[in-house]
């Protein structure tokens, strides 16, 4: 690649795109426009809000007898002339909740009122009427409450102020003899909603004030009727409790407009080149395809990280000002000013954001003939990149291993960590976060090129596609290897079946039920669909499922190397058990496992049922058909890999996976250099038999002999017995194994699983 | 013939010295071959059919100092061709050199060796005139001085120098096609490629392109020109090849051509030419379905 056509590529999109006035609206402007505008009505919209002065139409208040009370008792009350008691109502409040009072009350309205009382949930066309009247009635006031005080009932026994053995009420259980207020309003009117709020908290504070004037009376503590209070103490730095909004908003922020930011530049530098005719001519020229595309893509980088970047300072200088705003007007409010350093974090993360995002979208764009239907289909990325995004603004959501390794959600958790200040945490999962966020924009990139490699896509034209004759396509366009398309969807498929389905067999009781369940998940989910794949969509089964004899040697080589590699493998196995500790579920599930397995007739039964028929099936299944068909992708590390990844996702359990995924390699590399899969089913046996004996191994008579504790060291945790390699032996072993590595890379070194003379 | 003069581009001076001079006293055959096509096939793959063969065992020849016709109506495979010549689309069968490297092997030196013009004029809307010949001089890898004097020279043979500042959007069709040359033009390249590059332009913009292709021919550029217009190609072309479905169904001198058919009118011949094709066709489905019965 020639840096110099990269860069006068580069230069080119960049001055292109800032001379259309599209891109630099919605990428530049609208960022800069948009949280400001909405911060200035934000503050508008509270202003009124706050201001909005609200009325309440007391009815039927006289004075404390007008609740049973006393004229002896000095209780304070409620209203003063035509305003609540400043005792209960503070000066700020009172202006915000005047009051219209009339101690009388009309015929009429006492009328409605009674019916209203007596008749609360009527929804006959009469009750319905009723509560109109009332509406109008406030609307008539001008008021946005009705309280309404009933008279007391005369020649009742009064509630406070008499002899306790002669009152009426003397448990809570009388609850009908407590005077009852009535409070009317439309709910469905805000200003209702709001004079209700301030309302109540009056009431509440005059009625907390006759019940310690009460107690007080009574010679009561104020404990009789509140034996506690709740003192709420929040430990948290004020830094952050700060941060804690700030840590889903500006990671969702960054990230979704990364990705929108990457759409109008990719669509008009691929679908619009096309559509212009100007693609074909950059074709034509000396850059090459490669220079092409990374140069489009470092265009449509610097758009969605410049899109993101400007959406980011936009909304925390917007964000500083509405604080501010809040803060000089004396609103308490529950955000605090954005960490400074988060800025930073995002500014770090924005790079490989927008990296994926560009060179998704662009992979993506370059498939459309027009910039219209690129927009079409930068959607679904869109539908696909919300929920991995939203997953992680969940309250429960938290960075784990598992979320770690969800591309968008782990990268957006890691960022919340880090704003929220805890490095700690950030440290531990940065590596599975930055590893799945590295092998993204690489696969997305090197998608990206492909797509540009493509004449067909390069120079699609409109086709009818037919389902039927897109089925005859695929039997009657055979080749010897499945296709690159039919190994992924045959990885996928056999992941999906196998964690779906197996759910549906009940946990095993007993050894017969672990080994059916066992054999028939492997044969039915595992081994069939590639099978059934390689006889309908290959021209040789055989050959595509890798069936051919090896001879002796790969074999005895790979049972070799399974053997020297097995201590690194165990040992990678524990570090990440170690580092990322499983659930207790985990535990449990294996201690349930030893139990079922002791059931077995004898230890070659577990042998074969562990290590004989994932060897077999698996191996059909992921070095069979799966890699065999992305040796399509010209390079056999690649295929190695990804079949690797997918026979680590098809392991349940996600620590097993990563050790999976690590094996897969060794067996991948076991079978695309022999060029067949009984090296790489030896392998697996050999590797799966290990595991059973070593653990077998340390409850056994052989943990006695003399030569145990030189190759074993054996601890338990959690109750489950685990066994170690020591290290020398792990050190000795790896001088074969390279030895053995070499001598498989010696057997093929071409990128192609077929020999030269047998390609079809 | 005339070699130097008003209305003769010429050559930048690195690469004056293989094209002029010996050149000119060379014959056609004598010449070296600038562009070699031999048994050329080309399949598309086909949801219904399984492939679709474009181009279909073509094979021809173009030399330095002549212009080579590939005449045809749409759908015969001459867009094809010149993409493969360009390296745009890659050969399913078959060999092509350009200036003596292979499309598949070299590809990178076969396209610093051709300047290629389309039907569509290709020209960027938001960038000017010289910005655009400018963009392509540099990726061809020209320092800035030599680009600057070539970017003048060019200007200025096609008046260009009024739009300089123009966006491409801005430019009428004649206009742009002007560019496309220029920028086709810039890196000065042995062989040049006019796909259909008269298609669409009004009759004095056909007529300026034309005699441009025909004076890039004085300065010894080998150019392919294909085109549906019979009397363009009859008066432009040393050299015809006649295309129908994907197959050359005969080529060489008009003049020869006319004498072998017993046609002089190069319209004439080449409805003759399909219509004995289209009748080889049918009697060969005729031959097939009688030897199944």
């Amino acid at each position: 690649m020639q840096l110099s056509n990269i860069r006068f590529i580069y230069m080119r999109e960049l001055r292109d795109q800032l001379r259309d006035r599209r891109t630099l609206f919605t990428v530049l402007i609208l960022p800069l426009l948009l949280y400001p505008l909405l911060g200035v009505s934000f503050i508008r919209i509270s202003q009124f809000m706050r201001a909005h002065p609200t009325r309440c139409w007391v009815v039927g208040y006289q004075n404390q007898e007008s609740l049973g009370i006393q004229p002896d008792y000095a209780f304070p009350s409620l209203l003063v002339d035509d305003a609540f008691n400043s005792d209960f109502c503070p000066e700020e409040e009172s202006a915000l909740l005047t009051v219209k009072r009339d101690t009388g009350v009309t015929d009429a309205l006492q009328k409605l009122i009674d019916q209203a009382i007596r008749n609360p949930d009527d929804e006959s066309n009469e009750g319905v009427d009723r509560r109109l009247k009332i509406q109008n009635l406030l609307i008539e006031e001008q008021v946005d409450l009705l309280l309404y005080f009933p008279p007391y009932p005369p020649g009742a026994p009064p509630i406070f102020g008499a002899d306790p053995e002669n009152s009426e009420v003397h448990s809570p259980q009388d609850s009908e003899a407590i005077p009852k207020l009535y409070v009317f309003g439309n709910l469905a009117r805000d200003e209702s909603q709001i004079a209700r709020t301030r309302l109540f908290a009056v009431l509440e504070r005059w009625r907390t004030t006759i019940v310690d004037e009460n107690l007080s009376e009574s010679q009561l503590p104020p404990t009789a009727s509140r034996p506690f209070v709740i003192e709420d103490r929040d430990l948290a730095a004020t830094l952050g409790r700060q941060a804690i909004l700030w840590s889903k908003i500006l990671p969702f922020v960054m990230l979704i407009w990364a990705l929108t930011g990457a759409f109008y530049p990719a669509i008009d530098t691929c679908a619009g080149e096309k559509e212009r005719g100007t693609l074909e001519t950059l074709l034509c020229s000396p850059a090459a395809r490669s220079e092409i595309v990374v140069g489009k893509m470092l265009n449509v980088m610097t758009f969605s990280a410049a899109s993101a970047m400007l959406n980011l300072l936009s909304i925390m200088v917007s964000g500083l000002f509405i604080i501010q705003a809040f803060q000089q007007a004396g609103s308490v409010l529950p955000v605090g000013f954005p960490p400074p350093l988060s800025l930073l974090w995002l500014s770090l993360a924005v790079i490989p954001a927008s990296a994926l995002f560009s060179s998704l979208a662009l992979a993506v764009a370059v498939f459309a003939r027009s910039t219209k239907e690129g927009q079409y289909y930068l959607v679904p990325l869109l539908l696909i990149s919300l929920p991995l995004m939203m997953v992680a603004l969940l309250p429960a959501t938290e960075l784990e291993l598992g979320t770690a390794l969800i591309p968008l959600t782990g990268l957006m958790l890691l960022l919340r960590e880090l704003i929220e200040g805890e490095y700690l945490q950030a440290i531990k999962f940065f590596i599975p976060v930055m590893m799945v966020t590295g092998v993204a924009v690489w696969l997305s990139a090197r998608w990206g090129v492909s797509q540009f490699s493509k004449e067909t896509i390069i120079f699609r034209e409109s086709e009818q596609l037919g389902i039927l004759s897109w089925v005859k396509q695929l039997i009657r366009d055979r080749g010897t290897y499945a296709r690159v398309g039919e190994a992924m969807f045959c990885g996928l498929l056999v992941i999906l079946l196998h964690s779906f389905l197996s759910m549906l067999f009940p946990p095993p009781n007993s050894w017969t039920s672990f080994a059916s369940t066992t054999a028939i998940s492997l044969i039915a989910f595992v081994a069939t669909p590639p099978l059934l794949m390689a006889i309908f969509l290959t021209r040789n089964p055989f050959k595509s499922l890798l069936l051919r004899w090896s001879g002796p040697g790969p074999i005895l080589g790979a049972i070799a190397l399974a053997c020297c590699l097995h201590p690194t493998l165990m040992w990678i196995s524990h570090w990440v058990v170690e580092i990322y500790p499983p659930s207790p579920e985990f535990f449990t599930l294996q201690k349930d496992l030893e139990s079922v397995l002791l059931q077995a007739p004898g230890l070659w039964a577990i042998v074969l049922l562990i290590a004989g028929t994932p060897a077999i099936c698996e191996e059909i299944a992921f070095r069979g058909f799966v890699m065999s068909g992305l040796s399509g992708l010209k390079n056999k590390y690649a295929a190695i890999t990804l079949s690797a990844l997918l026979f680590g996702a098809a392991h349940g359990i996600l620590q097993q996976s990563m050790t999976a995924s690590v094996t897969g390699i060794a067996l991948g590399w076991v079978a695309f250099q022999s060029r067949s899969l009984y090296p790489a089913i030896a392998y697996h046996f050999t590797h799966n038999s290990l595991s059973v004996l070593s653990a077998a191994g340390a409850e056994s008579q052989a943990a006695e002999t003399f030569w145990y504790p030189w190759l074993f060291r054996v601890t338990t945790d959690e109750g489950l017995t685990v066994v170690h390699y020591q290290w020398p032996t792990t050190f000795v072993l790896w001088l074969p194994a390279i030895a053995l590595i070499y001598g498989f890379a010696k057997l093929n070194k071409t990128h192609q699983l077929a020999r030269e003379e047998s390609l079809d | 013939m005339q070699r130097t003069g008003e209305g003769v581009l010429p050559s930048m001076p690195q690469a004056a010295p293989r094209v002029q001079g010996r050149l000119l006293t060379l014959t056609l055959s004598e010449k070296r071959l600038m562009i070699h096509v031999r048994e050329l096939v080309k399949s598309y793959p086909d949801l219904k059919k399984g492939s679709f063969t474009a181009l279909d065992r073509v094979s021809f020849d173009a030399r330095p100092g002549e212009i080579y016709g590939l005449l045809g109506p749409n759908g015969a495979g001459k867009t094809t061709a010149l993409r493969i010549l360009s390296t745009v689309l890659a050969p399913t069968e078959g060999t092509v050199t350009v200036n003596g490297f292979d499309v598949q092997k070299q590809p990178g030196k076969v396209r610093r060796s051709i300047g290629f013009v389309s039907t569509n004029t290709a020209v960027y809307d938001r960038m000017t005139a010289w910005e655009i010949v400018e963009y392509f001089g540099r990726l061809h890898g020209m320092s800035k001085q030599v680009l600057t004097e070539r970017m003048e020279f060019l200007f200025e043979r096609f008046q260009m120098n009024d739009i300089r500042d123009v966006l491409g959007s801005k430019m009428s069709t004649g206009m742009q096609q002007k560019v496309s040359i220029a920028r086709a033009l810039i890196h000065d390249p042995p062989v040049l490629i006019f796909d259909e590059a008269t298609s669409g332009l009004d009759v004095l913009v056909a007529r300026e392109v034309l005699r441009t292709v025909a004076s890039l021919r004085e300065t010894g550029k080998c150019i392919i020109f294909s085109s549906h217009i019979m009397r363009e190609v009859e008066r432009l072309c040393d050299r015809v090849a006649i295309m129908y479905r994907g197959k050359i169904l005969d080529e060489g001198p008009t003049e020869e051509l006319g004498e072998k058919h017993g046609e002089k009118d190069v319209e004439e011949l080449f409805f003759r030419l399909i219509s004995m094709h289209e009748l080889q066709l049918q009697r060969r489905s005729l031959d097939a379905s009688e030897g199944t019965h």
